[in-house]
């Protein structure tokens, strides 16, 4: 999967960041919305009912025009007249205002043509009042009936704007609804994405953040003030400071005690100087030989306590060089050739070639060796067999190691204890100092590689030394 | 040997120094001790001893620079480090000195051994 390849880091900020895009993309999404609204609206209002107004108003003014030259015709009084004119100058004002909301080819047709008609009626209703006027009644009458033609022609035309003008109102609603609609859709999806992304980020924090913090807190709450729910992070970062101040504690506790262990070293060895001398000298009887043996052998095993001890608490920096650790199994096995004989242990190595040389330190793998020889053979109370086998690993990522896997026929290690077996002063030998695999791990581990451990009671124990070949050793 | 060499013996453990007199007044050493690196200093000031057997594991030993001491006096004293085996106490010093033998109850032949051989590396026509 690509999005396992991305680190929790990316994948918060990728989140937030589409998240925050939603966010800024629907807000814009708004303001363009009110904008392109409040254009609909004041076209709408401004233009399309401005315009639909001016077309009602010319109607009107059209409509009363009508009639007052008949009334005229019967009874003489010019007050029709004048009103006739006013009518007319109202006409005249709506008309120019209509011009204002000419915004189509369409629009300037229609209001021309009225225009045009309307300047064609008033000629011939003019040419009317002026036959009557003459006392040609006759020619008035008939000629009216042509401008009632006309009026009616402008008439249907007005008609057929404020038709035009009115779907023009429909369309700008309909677009609206449209406009709406699809903002809507848009809202959802957003709205939608952001809650989905929103439960993504939160389980991302609880499973890969919170919960392991609050473990974390959890697990350094040693001094069970921190019970219930709070800020993880404050009692985590106060918990870190009590193990860090433990930690200063333990190192100082350590030198001390490698302090003590070394100046121990010199009465000991002074004891065991006059041990050599007593033996030398004195004529002992068997159990006073037997007595003199123990004291000397405990003497040895408290020196072997202290040294190990020594060892682990001042460890020696490595000092590196190119080896091949075939050759590290071969000395260390030259070195114990007469103990391995001694637990009547055979010991057989499985090797198809020599191991490539890797940057290391012969002398320390070479105790890693000892260590677990000399554990496998301790181990297998009445003799038995040690099976050494090397080799090189090619693994997932691609990456070389040595494998040195040395598996013993002896009782095995009990599950409940395998995990121990490798911490400091664990020990299930009579004399063991419980520093030897402790040692020796960190051996291993300072290489870069590992030290595993498979066992089964009963079925003997199998160590497994990986040491990572380094890229320009390849 | 012809004559009687001078050891001069520097160890922190009164123990160990007295043990180590007595030892190598048997095989016919004359025996100066010295329980830390002042002493040595104080010591060689008056005397001359043929070689100079210290661990160096002594109060002052870094402080007065004793090996530096030995080597710039009138006449250069061989020194043999015996000493209990740990990273720091390897260090140059074990470099520059005549011998080394690692300090060892159960064994003090080795010790007796090596002072041999540094005496007859370094003063020959006396052998």
């Amino acid at each position: 999967m690509i999005l396992n390849k991305i680190s929790l880091r990316a994948r918060v900020f990728l989140n937030l960041i589409v998240l925050l895009g939603i966010i800024l993309g629907g807000g814009l999404v708004m303001i363009w919305y009110t904008y392109s609204i409040e254009a609909l609206f004041t076209n709408l209002i401004d233009k399309d009912v401005g315009a639909l107004r001016a077309a009602g108003a010319l109607e009107l003014n059209l409509a009363n025009q009508k009639g007052l030259v008949s009334f005229y015709f019967l009874d003489k009084d010019s007050k029709w007249l004048s009103q006739l004119n006013r009518y007319r100058r109202n006409f005249k004002t709506g008309l120019s205002k209509a011009k204002q909301y000419i915004f189509s080819d369409i629009d300037k047709g229609y209001i021309d043509q009225i225009e045009s008609e309307y300047n064609s009626y008033l000629k011939i209703k003019d040419h009317v009042i002026e036959l009557f006027m003459a006392q040609e009644k006759e020619a008035a009458l008939k000629l009216n009936q042509d401008a009632r033609l006309e009026f009616f022609k402008i008439m249907e035309l007005l008609n057929q704007y404020k038709t035009f003008c009115e779907a023009r109102i429909n369309s700008a609603q309909n677009e609206s609804r449209t406009q709406a609609e699809r903002l809507r859709i848009i809202a959802v999806t957003a709205m939608s994405i952001a809650v989905i992304l929103s439960v993504t980020l939160t389980v991302f924090f609880m499973t890969k953040i919170l919960d392991p913090l609050r473990k974390l807190a959890l697990e350094t709450d040693r001094s069970g003030e921190w019970g219930k729910p709070g800020n993880e992070v404050m009692a985590l970062s106060h918990q870190v400071r009590g193990i860090i101040k433990d930690m200063e504690k333990f190192a100082l506790v350590g030198n001390l005690a490698a302090g003590v262990a070394h100046s121990i070293r010199n009465p000991l060895t002074s004891v065991k100087m006059r041990l050599f001398s007593l033996e030398r000298n004195l004529e002992l009887s068997l159990t006073q030989k037997e007595d003199f043996a123990v004291v000397s052998e405990e003497i040895r095993h408290i020196d072997t306590i202290v040294q190990n001890f020594l060892e682990f608490s001042r460890p020696p920096k490595l000092k590196m060089q190119m080896v091949s650790p075939s050759d590290i199994v071969d000395n260390a096995l030259q070195l114990l050739r007469h103990r391995v004989e001694a637990y009547e242990v055979t010991i057989t190595v499985n090797r198809q070639k020599k191991l490539p040389e890797i940057l290391a330190d012969p002398e320390q793998l070479k105790e890693v060796m000892v260590n677990l020889i000399v554990n496998a053979c301790e181990a297998m109370v009445s003799g038995g067999s040690i099976m050494i086998s090397e080799e090189e690993i090619e693994r997932k990522d691609l990456s070389r190691i040595l494998v040195l896997t040395l598996s013993d026929n002896g009782p095995g290690i009990p599950t409940s204890i395998q995990e121990k077996v490798f911490q400091p002063f664990f020990s299930c030998k009579e004399e063991g100092t419980g520093l030897g695999l402790t040692i020796a791990e960190r051996i291993v581990t300072e290489h870069g590689g590992w030290l595993d451990l498979q066992s089964r009671e009963g079925e003997g124990a199998r160590f497994i030394i990986n040491l990572p070949i380094a890229k320009g050793e390849q | 040997m012809k004559e009687k060499f001078t050891l001069l013996i520097a160890d922190r453990n009164r123990n160990i120094r007295d043990f180590l007199q007595r030892e190598l007044i048997t095989d016919g050493y004359r025996v100066l001790l010295a329980c830390d690196g002042r002493q040595v200093l104080k010591i060689i000031e008056n005397e001359t001893p043929d070689l100079l057997i210290i661990d160096l594991d002594i109060p002052y030993a870094d402080e007065l620079r004793v090996f530096e001491r030995l080597q710039s006096a009138h006449q250069v004293i061989p020194v043999l480090v015996h000493t209990l085996p740990s990273a720091e106490t390897i260090n140059g010093f074990v470099q520059r000195a005549a011998g080394f033998v690692e300090k060892d109850g159960n064994n003090i032949t080795n010790l007796k051994d090596t002072i041999i051989q540094v005496l007859r590396k370094h003063y020959p026509h006396r052998f």
